[in-house]
């Protein structure tokens, strides 16, 4: 398959299966996560096909990363619930495992002495519920759900935009200053963990 | 189409004195035999009710069970089967016994791909009388199998070279009569390390949404009752492997209130769909009956609870209901 043919194909694939599937997503996903407090927001997407075909594209030791890129790759569909404190995290994965299936579940940080993403990554099964049909050629069996504090997305958020696509390399000092960033967010989120939890005692 | 490749295996418990022992394993060459057309019958046969549809589950995309079978599909012979043996017996329990495992590899007419069907049946015991010569040879054996090929447990696997695919399947019990746990326990579980593609919580909200639905959509007060009185008696279900249908069939509904719990199951091809029932989670969203009556009285209280609390007495048409308690709080709602 050329990458025009591969373009095309799940263009095809993101308007008819993919961008209606993230809707029901957000609605199965609200209704199953109902009931829990400080949920600030639950989102779904469908990948936006250019960024599909760059992904599909990528290559790792001179060769394409990806042999099947419809099947291998898995955020073809993304979920994000983003939560007030560190320990909603918690209680949001808790109930997540308990209506899916999982084939990946990991806790994303830099090392200990870095500081920069962080957040809880998931694979999840799609949900029958979301297949009117026993097999559905064309729609992937996955989607990734990220479950992250209001401090963590907007940290990623921000520094995607500013670290992943720079015009030019970022200097020393610069890479510090994210570090910066993400070291204050990492410190909010851990104060407002200990103010929820004291707070909530009295 | 028939099976291209069948490789066998006597396995043991993994307690037993000879589960230390190599695997036993053979290949069988498909000849159109009685067991070859027993296999096929296998690997052909059409979906039953007791087929439950599997996903293999892990933390860090690496399930061992389906990393073998992947294996099995690019490179089929004795020993990527062997793998495959030696994880079913490291699974089976003692009570399972010993077993004959066949890994039978295929295709399907019009389908991509290739597909496996992983099976195992149990050994049982049995007399075997010969003649020899004029004398009469009377001999128990432990190791009889196929006295009845319609007895196994099986899983069924598709697979297209290149892709990331294999990751559901389907998994059959045939010696159980009943949803017993036993097939998520062992099987599924322990050897395919996968669970049942509709979660606990998953396939028992569903049930307790689409007989919530059905008793407010019905207007036949008949069906209402019928609905209740299942929801109410479900909370005391064990946590066994089950589908709509046959909760609607274990509660003797009629008809109609059984299509009215259809009508409520979108897409309607779930309510065939398994899972384990959660009892916890089934009264997590009908957690209240509630009975209004027609001089304007409204009784309510949690589903499970609610003949203990209220001692309901019918009398000719009319019902009575008593209850007696300390009050608690008291209210003035603008609706009931």
């Amino acid at each position: 398959m050329t990458d025009d043919e591969l373009l095309a194909e799940y263009s095809g694939r993101h308007a008819r299966a993919l961008v209606p599937m993230a809707i029901d997503l957000t609605s199965l996903l609200e209704s199953r996560l109902s009931g829990i407090h400080r949920i600030d927001r639950i989102s779904a997407r469908a990948k936006d096909p250019k960024s599909f075909l760059v992904k599909a594209t990528k290559e790792q030791d001179g060769k394409r990363k990806y042999i099947d890129p419809f099947s291998e790759i898995q955020d073809q569909l993304a979920a994000r619930v983003t939560v007030f404190y560190l320990s909603d995290v918690d209680v949001v994965e808790t109930t997540i495992k308990r209506y899916f299936n999982h084939i990946e579940s990991k806790i994303i940080a830099d090392s200990p002495k870095q500081f920069g993403y962080e957040g809880r990554h998931f694979i999840l099964s799609i949900p029958e519920e979301l297949f009117e049909e026993d097999e559905h050629p064309g729609v992937p069996d996955f989607f990734e759900l990220q479950i992250k504090t209001l401090f963590q997305h907007a940290w990623s958020e921000a520094e995607h935009d500013l670290a992943y696509k720079p015009l030019s390399p970022l200097s020393d000092l610069q890479a510090r200053e994210i570090a910066f960033t993400a070291a204050q967010a990492w410190g909010a989120d851990q104060m407002f963990l200990k103010l929820f939890k004291e707070l909530s005692q009295k | 189409m028939p099976i291209e490749r069948i490789y066998s295996f006597l396995t043991y418990p993994k307690n037993h004195e000879r589960a230390a022992d190599e695997i036993e394993g053979v290949r069988i060459r498909p000849d159109g035999g009685k067991l070859s057309k027993m296999l096929s019958e296998v690997f052909d046969g059409a979906k039953t009710k007791r087929d439950v549809p599997v996903s293999f589950v892990t933390d860090n995309q690496v399930n061992p069970t389906r990393v073998n079978l992947l294996s099995f599909f690019e490179r089929p012979n004795l020993a990527s089967a062997l793998a495959m043996a030696q994880a079913l017996q490291a699974a089976t329990p003692g009570t399972a016994g010993m077993g004959l495992f066949f890994v039978c590899l295929g295709s399907d007419e019009g389908k991509p791909g290739r597909r496996v069907v992983l099976s195992r049946f149990a050994a049982d015991e049995g007399v075997v009388a010969s003649k020899n010569g004029g004398a009469l040879s009377v001999e128990f054996v432990e190791q009889v199998f196929l006295k009845n090929s319609h007895t196994y447990k099986a899983a069924t696997y598709r697979h297209e070279a290149g892709r990331n695919d294999a990751w559901k399947g389907i998994a059959t019990d045939r010696q159980l009569n009943h949803g017993s746990k036993a097939i998520a326990d062992y099987w599924i579980v322990d050897f395919l390390r996968s669970e049942l593609t509709t979660t606990a919580a998953e396939g028992t909200r569903r049930l307790a949404i689409a007989m919530k639905e059905a008793s407010r959509s019905s207007v036949d007060p008949r069906i209402r009752g019928e609905i209740v009185a299942a929801a109410r008696l479900a909370g005391n279900l064990p946590a066994n492997a089950m589908t709509i249908d046959q909760f609607c069939d274990q509660f003797a509904l009629s008809r109609g209130a059984k299509d009215a719990v259809i009508a409520a199951v979108k897409p309607a091809r779930l309510m065939t769909e398994s899972f384990r029932f959660d009892a916890e989670e089934f009264l997590r969203h009908v957690p209240y009956k509630q009975i209004e009556l027609d001089n304007g009285a409204t009784l309510s209280a949690p589903t499970e609870k609610f003949e203990e609390v209220f001692h309901p007495r019918k009398v000719g048409d009319t019902h009575t209901y008593s209850t007696q308690g300390m009050i608690v709080d008291e209210k003035l709602r603008s609706s009931p």
